[in-house]
């Protein structure tokens, strides 16, 4: 199933083009990353795809259903299985880690409270956070914010999860961190979209990689047949 | 007795009246400041003008000579329907006085929340009045609350204003009983008064921030 379909994407910041006519598709359970130089138009892109920006010209759709031309009640809804980890990760300065876990949850997806709550402690054992949930964003680590953000959107139950520059902000350490999270939301099927110029990050979790350069994509192209053509390529120059 | 003990009660008289000005223009312009701060920044244009030219003549006047214009002024011009108890003038005036300086603290406030705030609010599918309610006014609080704490200690002393228009709050007692005894201890036992009185509101906003500190 298609999860995600971007047909002739395109978007102009006054005089200047930063998106110009982008198409692919996400699968169901697929991880994906859009790599690239900054200014490529990759992080826009993503803004795109999560309505933080508007469009200029063609079609979103996300399961199977084409977003600008829809409803605002049906986009809504169609937003709801989306979320976004943003680059600066976007906590509630003011609510504590259970508080920024809680909020969606119980105001918006109007969640069983008992049910959230257990799922949330599973969670944080999962990432770790446990004894951070009634600390404030600002006495987290880099790390730990990204993964009360990662948190804070799983607790949504998302059917997509798009990663803005996940490992800009990190430590070696952290990106391992990350880079196994990411492991354990595939096995649980999770479809992810990660924009990021972090190549051997995106290598090592992605199943696909499109290339974007001079707000296009140039390259699309599962990672299999990449390392095949990477090895042939060595073995031809011996 | 002594001349203090004499004196006292007519000073606390006139506190009593000095706080009921104070109150209730505080209970009613900040409410109302942060409701037309919203109004401000939303995308109606004409509003927006409106309530430009609002601050613009409130901030641009003195609070004495609106005072005047409310409690004299206005029955001159339009007849006995203004004709009110000069308290309730006062407190009138006050309220639109410091509702239009509250209307722009909050502003500020509102402002000065970062944007990705606002996009992790829209990006959890919060709608308009949640992010409102859960993100952007614990925030502005949080923010504004050194303003709010020093408009505050304006108003206790803007209040001894209304003593010009015959209304016995704690400045034109102290006035009335120097004039009347040709003695200057009144005037330092309102100074000891009003010190009490913003020494309580430091004292108070203080105790608030410190429990709002827990984030930057």
């Amino acid at each position: 199933m298609t999860i995600l379909s971007v047909e002739k994407l395109t978007k102009k910041f006054k005089e200047t083009l930063a998106v110009k006519d982008v198409s692919f598709d996400v699968l169901s359970g697929e991880i994906v990353s859009i790599i690239g130089p900054s200014g490529s138009g990759k992080s826009t892109l993503l803004r795109l795809i999560s309505n933080l920006e508007k469009k200029d010209f063609g079609t979103i759709r996300l399961f199977d259903v084409e977003v600008t031309s829809s409803s605002a009640a049906i986009k809504r809804d169609l937003y709801k299985k989306v979320q976004f980890i943003f680059q600066d990760f976007g906590l509630f300065d003011h609510l504590s880690v259970k508080d920024n876990l809680l909020l969606a949850p119980l105001k918006v997806f109007k969640q069983d409270k008992k049910t959230v709550l257990t799922e949330m402690a599973y969670w944080l054992n999962e990432f770790n956070l446990s004894d951070k949930v009634d600390s404030y964003p600002s006495e987290l680590s880099g790390g730990q914010k990204q993964r009360v953000a990662i948190l804070r959107a799983l607790l949504t139950n998302p059917k997509l999860i798009l990663f803005d520059e996940p490992t800009s902000a990190l430590d070696r350490e952290s990106v391992n961190d990350l880079t196994n999270i990411i492991m354990k939301l595939k096995n649980s099927g999770m479809t992810i979209l990660i924009v990021t110029h972090d190549m051997s990050f995106a290598k090592a979790v992605s199943q696909r990689l499109l290339f974007m350069e001079n707000s296009s994509i140039i390259f699309n192209e599962y990672i299999d047949n990449i390392n095949d053509q990477m090895e042939r390529l060595n073995k031809y120059l011996g | 007795m002594t001349y203090f003990g004499l004196i006292a009660n007519n000073l606390l008289e006139g506190t009593k009246v000095t706080l009921t000005v104070f109150a209730l223009t505080w209970v009613f312009s900040i409410p109302l400041g942060l409701l037309l701060a919203m109004l401000k920044n939303t995308n109606l244009k004409l509003i927006g003008r409106l309530l430009d030219f609002y601050t613009w003549i409130i901030r641009g006047t003195p609070l004495l000579l609106q005072l005047f214009f409310v409690v004299y002024g206005l029955p001159i011009l339009f007849g006995e329907f203004f004709l009110m108890p000069e308290i309730l003038g006062a407190v009138i005036t006050f309220i639109i006085n410091y509702t239009a300086y509250f209307i722009e603290i909050f502003r500020g406030g509102m402002n000065a929340i970062a944007k990705n705030q606002y996009e992790a609010a829209s990006v959890l599918s919060l709608s308009k009045s949640q992010t409102f309610i859960y993100v952007v006014l614990p925030q502005t609080i949080k923010k504004t609350l050194p303003s709010i704490a020093n408009e505050t200690i304006t108003l206790i002393k803007d209040t001894a204003l209304v003593s010009a228009v015959a209304i016995s709050d704690l400045m034109r007692n102290t006035k009335d009983t120097v004039a009347r005894d040709f003695r200057v201890e009144a005037y330092f036992l309102a100074a000891i008064i009003y010190l009490v009185l913003t020494y309580a509101i430091v004292y108070l906003f203080k105790k608030n921030e410190k429990k709002k500190a827990f984030y930057r």
